[in-house]
């Protein structure tokens, strides 16, 4: 259970391991792209753990020792080629059922590939260890980011756009704070939240509950 | 030697399967995204021509330059010509404006639909920007009592202000005034400028080749 609950704090992607930031600035001014991309990636991570994991297991079994350590050379190779199968599996998909989520997440579908959580993941974790942690682990990353990019997009559009979810939260009279909905906007709130994951982390250190 | 036909084996089957795997999802979804951009196309050409209930396929007129505006022809129910929907496009702030005009015959502006923008959210983004006057403690309130939303699938306030006008009327009102014309969006003049620009431009030239009677 600890390889899921990970993810959320104690590993969160955005927070802690700091991956995925490029994404996690551009796609997180609306908490319906926050979801939409979160889900994306959530579903790119869990397929590719899976396979990565099953792969690399059969390839230890099948090949000799000294052969295995050779296969590692084109390790990454393999890992890319899984991951971008994935991602073009979801793109093409939500081109065709999801059209306006994909317009509106646009090149950062694509950008998936090179998600830093999901091939870190891949290389940290699926190829050593089972199929089933290997899950455990992408749903709980995968949910750690998506968390990451709701709270991100939930400050960002309710000062940024005065709107959650689309509707107004204020009322007519409420002028935005622009700056939030631009880029500057998602570097202050971002720093602001990783000051108080770590705030967090260390009052926790402090009491010995880690 | 043998090591490697190995490795290169093992790369190969991965690429392979992935390969086949993917063939299979994009004939698969091949259908369905070929459905939706016709959708979102038929549903721009709607907003920009009403009056049109069937549209011809693109249409393309030669300009000089070697340059070219794509056009579609909307026809009534009872295939008379009522309109023509002109794909404009102009550089704005900081992308690339393409704008789906819509004119009667004599030059009047049905509607225009922005297909394609890029513009600073908050800012030039704004031409998308429907007026919504739905709290989320009012929406949160009509999901208890199950009321029903009255007007339905709103349109931008920016673009409805072209409604009606010829060519020849639109300009830009910056400062804000009364009087025929569209009112620039506070803080995104040039966009306003450059949406203009591209719906005015796209008309006069369609209008001058048609007299012409040169139509390619």
């Amino acid at each position: 259970m600890s390889e899921f609950t990970k993810g959320i704090f104690k590993l969160n992607p955005i927070f802690v391991l700091l991956l995925g930031l490029c994404p996690t600035l551009a796609v997180s001014g609306r908490i319906v792209d926050a979801i939409g991309m979160g889900a994306a990636a959530t579903f790119v991570l869990f397929s590719s753990n899976i396979v990565v994991s099953v792969l690399m297991r059969a390839l230890r079994r099948t090949f000799s020792e000294d052969l295995f350590q050779k296969v590692q050379k084109v390790r990454i190779p393999l890992y890319i080629v899984i991951i971008a199968s994935f991602v073009t599996i979801v793109d093409l998909t939500m081109q065709g059922h999801a059209p306006d989520l994909h317009k509106s997440l646009g090149i950062f579908v694509p950008l998936i590939v090179v998600n830093c959580i999901i091939l870190g993941r891949a290389e940290a974790f699926a190829s050593k260890k089972g199929v089933l942690r290997s899950i455990l682990d992408a749903l709980g990353l995968g949910l750690g980011f998506t968390l990451g990019l709701c709270l991100l997009a939930l400050f960002r559009e309710v000062l940024g756009a005065g709107k959650f979810f689309g509707y107004l939260v204020f009322g007519q009279r409420f002028k935005p704070v622009l700056i939030m909905a631009l880029p500057p906007g998602a570097f202050l709130t971002l720093g602001l939240l990783m000051g108080w994951f770590q705030h967090i982390k260390l009052k926790r250190r402090r009491d010995g509950r880690i | 030697m043998n090591d490697i036909l190995k490795l290169t084996i093992t790369l190969m089957t991965v690429c392979v399967v992935s390969g086949l795997l993917l063939g299979l999802v994009s004939d698969a979804t091949r259908q369905p995204i070929r459905e939706a951009e016709q959708q979102k196309l038929l549903d721009s050409l709607s907003v920009a021509l009403p009056s049109a209930k069937r549209f011809s396929g693109e249409r393309e007129m030669k300009l000089a330059g070697g340059r070219s505006l794509p056009y579609y022809e909307g026809y009534s129910n009872t295939g008379r010509l009522v309109g023509y929907a002109l794909l404009g496009q102009k550089q704005g702030y900081q992308s690339k404006l393409r704008v789906l005009v819509g004119i009667r015959p004599d030059g009047v502006i049905e509607g225009i639909d922005v297909v394609q923008q890029a513009e600073t959210p908050g800012l030039g983004a704004r031409v998308d920007e429907i007026k919504v006057d739905e709290t989320l403690w009012s929406r949160i309130n009509r999901f208890f009592t199950s009321e029903e939303k009255r007007e339905s699938a709103p349109r931008p306030w920016f673009q409805e202000q072209f409604n009606g006008l010829t060519a020849d009327e639109l300009r830009v009102l910056v400062p804000p005034q009364k009087g025929k014309g569209v009112q620039a969006l506070t803080g995104a003049t040039i966009t306003s400028r450059a949406l203009v620009q591209a719906v005015k431009e796209s008309i006069e030239l369609f209008l001058k080749k048609e007299k012409g009677g040169s139509r390619g």
